[in-house]
């Protein structure tokens, strides 16, 4: 197995800077700590993996109005440009702060000309890279805590103040009616109480509420990544939805949370989880599985 | 331990900027119908068509897309508003010199359709 799951090495003071061009799978040996440094090199490959650059437009009503006066073939271009550039320093282990910085501006510039290419699951690729490229000891790694609780603890406050989803009339429209999940109509009608739209909206709520508290305590991270785990699982096994790239790159930013200093202080059972290169090994693997998937059905 | 320099703090303060935007935008929220870096994803489903006609003559699908950017009917995961700035943002923007009749019409998570027209 190439992949041996031990704690990451010290740095390697002599490794050559070929060396790191033809070793992609190295994650330590900079400034990032090697967890954020596997997640950075997941986060670009997953960027590609989605073509999320090919579906860059020129700006349009944009958030930033100024960006409308950039001509639209340039800009694009100059978008997509600066996130090859910021993909080609990540990937290739030589500045992997500036090219998570490029790669998240290339994400950010492309969001704000053009707000139909704004997606909720670029913003926050976007955001984890700029955390990233930001990252100048233990503060960053807590202001990147700081971002995943902001994320939930918005989500839950959204949801929480619309009153569809406090009846669960959102939940059931978006079952019965966006799905039309059958099995939805069936387990309503046979289980008593509520409603399982009701049960179901509240039930998020409560859940990105807890996560939103327990990743910003080191001793419950490893409790609500496990929850986190199941609770963004369970659309993908029971409706498919991946939400684009949302899923995986949420996923994979989770990792964040598993660097050794971190370890220390959470309860983890699993202490080979915390090697640095897990993260970037498991992106190698999900990518290699769905391209292999897509050439033998093409096949 | 090496000294803080000052890269180090404008890397800190970008960090927390980005922060305090979202946290801004969850307040703005509250206010406007706009879902923008709020981490407001799939809290309504608006399924919605839009209608337009310059100088009386009604645009195709086709011209209403490219008009506006969205297609004629369709839905809008995130928010309905979204569908209404486009189309205000477009006519102010870039048709002042051809403006159109719109109508928009919406119906959020299934409930009782509204009306929008512009201008």
């Amino acid at each position: 197995m190439v992949l041996a799951l031990e704690r990451a090495a010290a740095p390697d003071a002599d490794h050559s800077p070929i060396g790191r061009w033809i070793a992609p799978w190295r994650v330590d040996g900079t400034v990032l700590p090697p967890h954020q440094f596997a997640v950075a090199k997941g986060l670009v490959v997953l960027l590609w993996f989605f073509g999320e650059m090919a579906k860059f437009r020129g700006p349009f009503v944009a958030l930033l109005p100024p960006l409308e006066w950039l001509p639209a073939g340039p800009t694009v271009w100059a978008l997509r440009g600066l996130i090859v550039a910021g993909s080609i320093l990540v990937l290739g282990g030589r500045a992997p702060r500036l090219g998570s910085g490029l790669v998240a501006a290339g994400l950010f510039g492309a969001i704000t000309a053009n707000a139909l290419v704004y997606r909720n699951s670029l913003f926050f690729v976007a955001a984890v890279l700029l955390l990233i490229a930001t990252h100048v000891g233990p503060v960053s790694t807590w202001l990147l805590r700081v971002q995943f609780s902001v994320m939930y603890a918005g989500a839950a406050l959204n949801k929480l103040l619309i009153a569809d989803w406090r009846d669960g009339t959102y939940f059931e429209h978006w079952q019965t009616v966006v799905l039309d999940n059958g099995w939805w109509t069936s387990l309503d009608g046979a289980l008593p109480g509520p409603g399982l739209a009701l049960v179901a909206g509240w039930t998020v709520i409560v859940t990105e509420f807890a996560l939103a508290a327990m990743l910003m305590v080191r001793r419950t991270v490893w409790p609500a990544l496990a929850i986190a785990l199941v609770f963004h699982t369970i659309p993908v096994l029971t409706d498919g939805l991946t939400f684009g790239i949302f899923y995986s790159a949420l996923v994979l930013a989770f990792f964040v949370f598993l660097e050794p200093d971190e370890a220390e202080h959470s309860w983890s059972p699993i202490r080979w989880a915390h090697d640095p290169r897990l993260p970037w090994f498991l992106t190698l693997t999900y990518v290699g599985l769905a391209l292999t998937k897509d050439v033998l059905v093409a096949l | 331990m090496r000294p803080i320099t000052i890269a180090d703090r404008r890397r800190v303060r970008l960090a927390v900027g980005l922060l305090v935007l979202q946290i801004l935008m969850l307040g703005v929220a509250r206010f406007h119908d706009d879902r923008f870096m709020t981490w407001a994803p799939h809290d309504e489903w608006t399924d919605f068509e839009i209608e337009a006609a310059v100088d009386g003559v009604p645009l195709t699908d086709a011209e209403i897309e490219a008009r506006y950017g969205y297609t004629a009917a369709g839905a809008e995961p995130r928010a309905g508003a979204h569908v209404r700035r486009a189309v205000r943002l477009a006519e102010e923007r870039y048709h002042a010199d051809d403006p159109a009749e719109v109508v928009v019409r919406t119906r959020v998570n299934g409930g009782e359709e509204r009306t929008w027209s512009w201008p």
